[in-house]
């Protein structure tokens, strides 16, 4: 006789764990024939979706990037850097706009060992040539001379009228001195073009600061011109 | 205690059933929330990289407004862009914005037979009235291609200037033009990088004999670098 409390016999009449199984399978195999629709449907949106978010990304960056670059240019026009001459043409410094470039044209180790000039200019120094000093906004030239000879190479057109002189005081904390001021046709070679030129006495030698260009005088004046100092 | 063959299969079934149906969930959630949140998704990515940009950019502006030398601000936002006039080749390259630049000769005087020289230094550019170093040096030169090559083909040779090809986008439909790179001793005691390009019947080079700016020369100014051939 069967016992009917047997393990066999509960699970033959009991739980119908074969049922289950069944059931179990058909559903898993539903669900992965599911997932398999739907999962190249899901990568395709997911790529359109991050292709979209990256392009978005992208042109967030750019015009992040314009954002910056107006006010880091706008930080840059303020900023300034030193200009030093060699110590042997009185170890000139000054600051002037971090926008500009310079350029040492004559340093005193040429065929010219008396003279030093340096050319400044807003972006490039454009070329050194006859022209250049008129293009460019500022030339620092250092000639061995004195103050009695350059004021008689302008005495010429100051009797014209066409260059006025005045003093210039150079009192920025650092200097304190007195130079002078040619203004108007101070050019020997072009009678058309006008600017101001500023000279100082350096021991043996005469700094000019020569400008042409109007645009640029009040970073001269106000920055260069502010900082300049020399060892006397 | 005897466990039976259907409760095995139960068990493996249901386990099966129970990964199938996490992984058709996880399917579902990832299809529902890129159709359904497309929005959100696109505009969280732009914010995010809106607020990574504006964080790194603000970096360098708020290193530049408490005095940081400009020199030590390596990235895009600092740098110049030079662009040649359009008879030199359409040259334009990114360079630091802490260089000066200086154009030796006036572009629209050249003519077909002469130099076209621009020098780049950090600072103040060197005189150019003797020879020296300068960080970059841009030239068009009215010899040949050939002929400009020809003159280091002696230290290529003897194998103390590397010279390598190297690919320039143009700036039509982005078509790449081969030139050389040369690297090591490009004259006696000099040692330096310079490409050489055809452009037209005339010659490009762009050299660097500093090594302290080498790697700017390398790592802003070649890559940034196109030209019309």
């Amino acid at each position: 006789m069967t016992n009917p409390y047997s393990d066999v016999y509960k699970e033959k009449k009991g739980f119908p764990f074969g049922a289950l199984a069944a059931i179990f399978a058909v559903l898993a195999v539903g669900l992965i024939g599911l997932s398999i629709w739907l999962y190249p449907q899901k990568e395709t949106v997911k790529t359109e979706v991050e292709a979209e978010a990256t392009a978005a990304a992208e042109q967030a960056r750019i015009e992040q990037i314009a954002i910056d670059q107006k006010a880091f240019d706008a930080e840059v026009a303020r900023t300034t850097k030193t200009f030093v001459s060699s110590a042997d043409f009185g170890s000139i410094s000054f600051e002037y706009p971090e926008t500009w470039s310079s350029y040492v044209d004559l340093d005193g180790t040429g065929k010219d060992t008396t003279s030093y000039s340096v050319y400044f200019n807003s972006g490039m120094v454009l070329p050194v040539d006859d022209k250049g000093i008129y293009s460019n906004a500022l030339v620092l030239f250092i000639q061995k001379t004195d103050l009695a000879a350059i004021d008689k190479g302008f005495e010429s057109n100051m009797k014209k009228g066409t260059v006025q002189k005045d003093s210039y005081a150079l009192s920025n904390g650092q200097m304190n001195l007195t130079g002078v001021r040619y203004s108007g046709n101070i050019s020997s070679k072009n009678k058309d073009k006008t600017g101001s030129v500023i000279y100082f006495r350096i021991r043996d030698k005469v700094l000019g600061l020569y400008s042409y260009v109007p645009a640029e005088q009040a970073a001269i004046y106000n920055i260069v011109l502010g900082t300049i100092r020399w060892v006397e | 205690m005897k466990i039976s063959v259907a409760t095995i299969m139960a068990g493996i079934f249901g386990a099966l059933f129970m990964a199938a149906a996490g992984f058709a969930i996880a399917i579902y959630g990832d299809f529902a929330h890129f159709s359904n949140d497309k929005e959100e998704v696109v505009a969280e990515a732009a914010d995010d990289a809106k607020l990574e940009q504006a964080e790194s950019d603000g970096a360098e502006i708020i290193e530049l407004v408490k005095g940081k030398p400009a020199e030590n601000l390596k990235t895009p936002l600092t740098y110049a862009h030079f662009k040649a006039p359009a008879q030199f080749a359409g040259i334009e390259f990114n360079y630091p914005l802490t260089w000066s630049v200086y154009e030796k000769n006036d572009a629209t005087k050249t003519t077909d037979d002469k130099r076209y020289d621009i020098y780049f230094d950090v600072g103040t550019v060197d005189s150019t009235q003797t020879a020296r170093a300068h960080s970059l040096v841009v030239s068009i030169i009215s010899d040949s291609y050939e002929s400009v090559l020809g003159g280091f083909r002696k230290n290529i040779d003897s194998g103390i200037l590397m010279a390598v090809p190297y690919a320039v986008t143009g700036h039509e439909n982005d078509v790449n033009y081969s030139g050389v790179l040369l690297d090591g001793n490009l004259e006696t005691g000099v040692t330096g990088v310079m490409l050489i390009l055809k452009t037209r019947e005339k010659t490009l080079t762009i050299r660097s004999d500093l090594a302290d700016t080498m790697d700017d020369f390398r790592d802003i100014m070649l890559p940034s670098f196109t030209f019309v051939p």
